[in-house]
């Protein structure tokens, strides 16, 4: 149970941080229709688990945050990516090539390729 | 790096208290208003459009969780909650809490207690001293007795020759005259000791320095220097900084202060507080008519540092095998039927770590049994505590807490009282740690214990407080649990009598704690039969009404021509005082310290000593009416006299042991001792009396010389009072300043009190184990009443029905009785299987009572179920007092 919410906070986060790398600072909303549109209906994720992950990258350093106005001029919390997050960010997804990596190896090979 | 930063953060938060509650709580509206906004530009209606928001975003409250869960750390914030919890549970009944933390106070103060006396003792008594654990300590058997001390020879000879230890050094207690000029010469406590003392213990001056290693022992004179003790220097010197170097008077010859001790040293002499040293060859300069070489006839105490690896079992294999190679070297001398023994500080029979050492098996045992009545008690406390609360309990297990939370919280109320009570029972051990200055008799020494508590006291507290807590804790967790499962929230329609099985556990219970208490009431009968029979044992003379004095010759400068001069000018003087029936000089008091136990070795024409048998005898030098004063029976022939002086016809007299040993079939009057070289005939037999030791059963042979034929300068004067010793202490002392007005008269005691020191020792263990005794039965009292004043209450419904049903107050009142009297059967047969295992442990500290003495097993059987029916009285009368119709509309 708790390993498996380990997991998808886990790319949940780095899905955050590659948001945030992207368009900027970005408030909560932004970055949870931003997953949504990549995503789209594939990833059932309700909305609301984005925030935990959000204080977690915050209190590792990953992300800061303040307050700001939004487009429609109402008052949000803006995320951005910190040094330390880009830094994460690289680490992780150069981590995660080798592991699709490996991973799409494994799917490639076909039973006669190992005899 | 990253999970620090994130535990750091979380930490903070918990530490702050700061709650992002606010923040998430407008995010969180943000995020639905922009949501929304963006379903209404989808077409949607605003009351729809706000729904789907809201479903899009999920279960607010469990987001909400998560959020906290990540913001602070919820297991220090789960204890943080249960600790507030149980602390309101607590104040909400603070009759419970005080009880519970004060037993629990009582339980742990003594054990503490008897451990800080064990690592005073034992583990760490001396703590300026290097790894105190590698030292052991050498004594010597003479004659089958134990404690003697050691000679200087023998010291050299373990010194150079054995290999289990790095090095040895030598030490013994004197009293020096310290006299400033123009001042009243002050008598202090110091220690004389081998140069390398202070090196070999690990300790570095704080000023100055400590003696020259290897200096020649035997080379008097050449060193007389002194170290100071911290107190000292700063009591008698005001700290002078200038110290070192300044030469003092000691005993009449200058002494060079070299150097002071550090702060808190005085002395490896089991507890008896050193203020200064001088080395060996100092000896020699300490009193004014010193043998040619002193250390030919002193007696040293010996302690050696084993080395790391070696056990003591194989240095004290060494120390015996080279007691037996000293006496091959010298076999015509006073030694060669020595043994010489090692010991560790608690069984040095030397100062008084040996004695406190004797009673700490018997104080760990007592306190391990109060520590285990006390988690009974508080156990049984607990789980009436969280019966009362089981609605509660079911409560909380209904609205969805886990058995690992009720469970926790359970444990948390138990652990915040063993720690309250172990904080609690900590700061009592302070206090009854130092009851150890009162307890001992310290014949007119300075003590000093190491009774500062260290880390490993804190451990062993913590240790404590960690095992009554799961101890005490077990019992209400598994009852709360049980709740918890149970439907105990319709408990109206619960059975008149409630959990039979329940009440069976906590009656055996309660008799195990009885059990307890039995086992502690007949060890302490024991020994107070014990103590009495050793007070009442008759001791062969009077302690009553004898004032005794000493005078000390040689440390005021008297030669042996003066020294005896005055001692027979000062019998004429005190003869002739008003008030003074009889008057005399001894070497020893009666069951005294000072001088007892110097043994000589004789010689007896026509009796032929056996193979290996030692021919030395303890003896005594007395003044003219020395038996007649002290009360001692004479069997045969006379006492000394004035007759008896140096130009007269060398005489002794002897007791009925040496009498016996020696002429089995009679004839000692008119025999002769060989005793320093010249034969003295023996004029008188006298009764055994009680030497040193009230209990010793084993009266051993005495020779008793003339003061008048054989000089000693430190003599006791005894004298016998027409009315009280008071009435005659003001003469005594007019009498010596009129002879000297320079000599000190020292430690003017009656007699009882000289030897009331040996009976307090005898009394020690008695004393000791009351203390216990009696708070056992506390304990055990609060424990029962608790227990039967609750189950009265949970019962109250069925003696309504009873009642109701046409039982009489008086049938009720003995049903509640009667259920103690089964509690109280429990406790006889467990008490008394318990205590057939426990006296044999006493088996060595009895004496003149059998080890299942009836008297001593009657009354602690009676005591108990005088307590068992005094804590069941009361509840029994309430619960023949309810009133049925009242217990049972209530419900």
């Amino acid at each position: 149970m708790r390993k498996k919410t380990d997991v998808r906070q886990g790319t949940l986060g780095l899905m955050v941080l590659k948001t945030l790398d992207v368009l900027g600072p970005l408030h909560g909303y932004g970055v949870a229709r931003r997953i949504e549109q990549i995503s789209g209906d594939l990833l059932a994720v309700n909305q609301g688990t984005l925030y935990p992950v959000l204080l977690k990258l915050e209190q590792e350093g990953a992300i800061a945050s303040e307050w700001g106005a939004s487009e429609n001029n109402r008052r949000a919390r803006f995320y951005r990516l910190t040094r330390a997050g880009h830094k994460l960010l690289d680490a992780e997804t150069l981590d995660w090539e080798k592991t699709t990596a490996i991973i799409a190896r494994f799917f490639a090979v076909r039973a006669e390729d190992l005899s | 790096m990253r999970l620090l930063r994130r535990f750091l953060a979380r930490l903070a938060n918990f530490a702050t208290g700061r709650q992002k509650d606010q923040r998430l709580r407008e995010e969180v509206e943000e995020h639905l208003a922009m949501q929304t906004a963006e379903n209404l530009r989808a077409g949607m209606t605003p009351s729809e459009a706000r729904r789907q928001a809201v479903l899009k975003f999920g279960a607010r409250e469990a987001i909400r969780e998560d959020y906290h869960a990540e913001q602070g750390l919820p297991v220090l914030e789960n204890l943080m909650q249960d600790l507030r919890f149980a602390l309101r549970q607590l104040s909400k009944s603070p009759g419970f809490a005080i009880t519970t933390v004060l037993t629990l106070a009582l339980g742990i103060g003594a054990l503490t207690t008897v451990a800080t006396w064990t690592n005073a003792v034992l583990y760490n008594p001396w703590p300026h001293v290097d790894t105190p654990r590698q030292l052991r300590f050498i004594d010597a058997t003479v004659l089958g007795n134990n404690g003697y001390s050691v000679h200087y020879d023998q010291y050299r000879f373990l010194r150079e020759s054995g290999r289990s230890w790095k090095d040895a050094a030598a030490f013994e207690l004197t009293s020096i005259d310290l006299a400033e000029p123009g001042a009243q010469p002050e008598a202090v406590t110091a220690g004389v000791v081998s140069p390398n003392y202070f090196q070999f213990l690990g300790i570095t001056p704080q000023k100055g320095r400590f003696f020259q290693l290897n200096a020649d022992d035997r080379a008097y004179g050449a060193n007389d220097e002194i170290v100071l003790s911290d107190a000292l220097w700063r009591g008698h010197f005001n700290a002078s900084p200038s110290i070192v170097g300044r030469v003092i008077s000691i005993s009449g010859h200058p002494f060079t202060v070299i150097g002071v001790a550090p702060a808190d040293f005085a002395g490896i002499y089991g507890g008896i507080a050193e203020a200064a040293w001088t080395p060996l060859s100092g000896l020699h300069d300490l009193s004014a008519d010193s043998a040619p070489d002193p250390l030919l006839h002193y007696g040293l105490q010996v302690a050696v540092r084993l080395r790391p690896g070696v056990s003591s079992e194989t240095a004290a294999a060494e120390v015996h095998a080279l007691a037996r190679a000293f006496a091959m070297r010298h076999p015509d001398g006073n030694l060669a039927h020595w043994d010489l023994n090692l010991r560790d500080a608690a069984h040095f029979q030397r100062g008084l770590f040996g004695m406190v050492g004797q009673q700490l098996p018997v104080l760990f045992g007592a306190s391990i049994l109060l520590m285990l009545l006390v988690c009974i008690n508080i156990a049984s406390l607990l789980s009436q505590h969280a019966a009362r609360r089981r609605r509660e309990i079911a409560i909380r297990a209904s609205l969805g807490a886990s058995p690992a939370r009720i469970a926790a919280q359970v444990l948390t109320e138990t652990g915040l009282l063993a720690v309250a009570g172990s904080l609690a029972g900590w700061a009592a051990s302070i206090g009854m740690a130092r009851a150890l200055y009162v307890l001992l008799p310290h014949f007119g020494f300075p003590l000093v214990f190491n009774l500062h508590g260290d880390v490993r006291m804190f451990f062993f507290i913590a240790a404590i407080a960690l095992a009554v807590t799961l101890a005490c804790g077990i019992y209400p967790v598994r009852q709360s649990l049980r709740i918890s499962q149970k439907e105990a929230l319709h408990e109206g329609g619960a059975a008149v009598t409630r959990g039979a099985s329940n009440k069976h556990g906590r009656r055996i219970l309660l008799g195990f704690q009885l059990g307890i208490c039995f086992v502690v009431l007949v060890c302490c009968g024991l020994l107070t039969r014990t103590a009495l029979n050793i007070v009442n044992r008759s001791t062969g003379f009077d302690r009553n009404n004898c004032l005794t004095a000493m005078l000390s010759l040689s440390r005021s400068g008297y030669t042996e021509q003066r020294g005896l001069a005055l001692q027979v000018a000062l019998l004429d003087r005190l003869r002739t005082t008003p008030g003074v029936a009889s008057a005399t000089l001894t070497s020893h008091l009666p069951m005294g310290e000072y001088g007892s136990g110097n043994t000589r070795g004789i010689s007896i024409p026509g009796y032929v000593p056996a193979k290996d048998e030692d021919m030395a005898v303890t003896t005594d030098f007395e003044g003219p009416d020395f038996f007649h004063v002290m009360g001692i029976a004479m069997r045969q022939g006379r006492e000394f006299d004035l007759r008896d002086n140096a130009s007269s016809a060398m005489v002794v007299v002897i007791n009925e042991s040496m009498a016996h040993r020696y002429w089995p079939k009679g004839g000692a009057i008119g025999s002769s001792v060989i005793f320093d070289k010249q034969p003295r005939r023996i004029v008188g037999i006298v009764g055994d009396y009680a030497y040193s030791d009230p209990a010793n059963t084993d009266p051993s042979p005495l020779l008793f010389v003339p003061l008048a034929q054989h000089y000693t300068s430190d003599v006791f004067v005894a004298l016998r009072s027409r009315t009280t010793p008071s009435a005659i202490t003001a003469q005594l002392r007019k009498v010596v300043t009129g002879l000297d007005s320079s000599l000190p008269l020292e430690e003017v005691r009656t007699l009882e009190e000289v030897t009331s020191e040996r009976y307090q020792m005898s009394r020690i263990p008695a004393e000791l184990l009351g203390v216990y005794a009696i708070s056992s039965v506390l304990v055990a009292m609060l424990g029962l009443y608790a227990v039967m004043a609750y189950s009265v209450i949970e019962r109250y419904r069925e003696f309504a029905l009873r009642m109701a049903l046409g039982s009489t107050r008086a049938a009720i009142f003995r049903l509640v009785l009667s259920g103690s009297g089964w509690t109280a059967a429990v406790g006889l047969v467990t008490g008394g299987l318990g205590s057939i295992l426990a006296v044999r442990l006493l088996r060595s500290m009895l004496f003149g009572v059998a080890l299942f003495d009836p008297a001593s097993y009657c009354a602690a059987a009676a005591l108990l179920l005088v307590t068992v029916f005094l804590c069941g009285l009361a509840p029994a009368r309430r619960a023949a007092s309810v009133e049925p119709m009242e217990a049972l509309r209530t419900e």
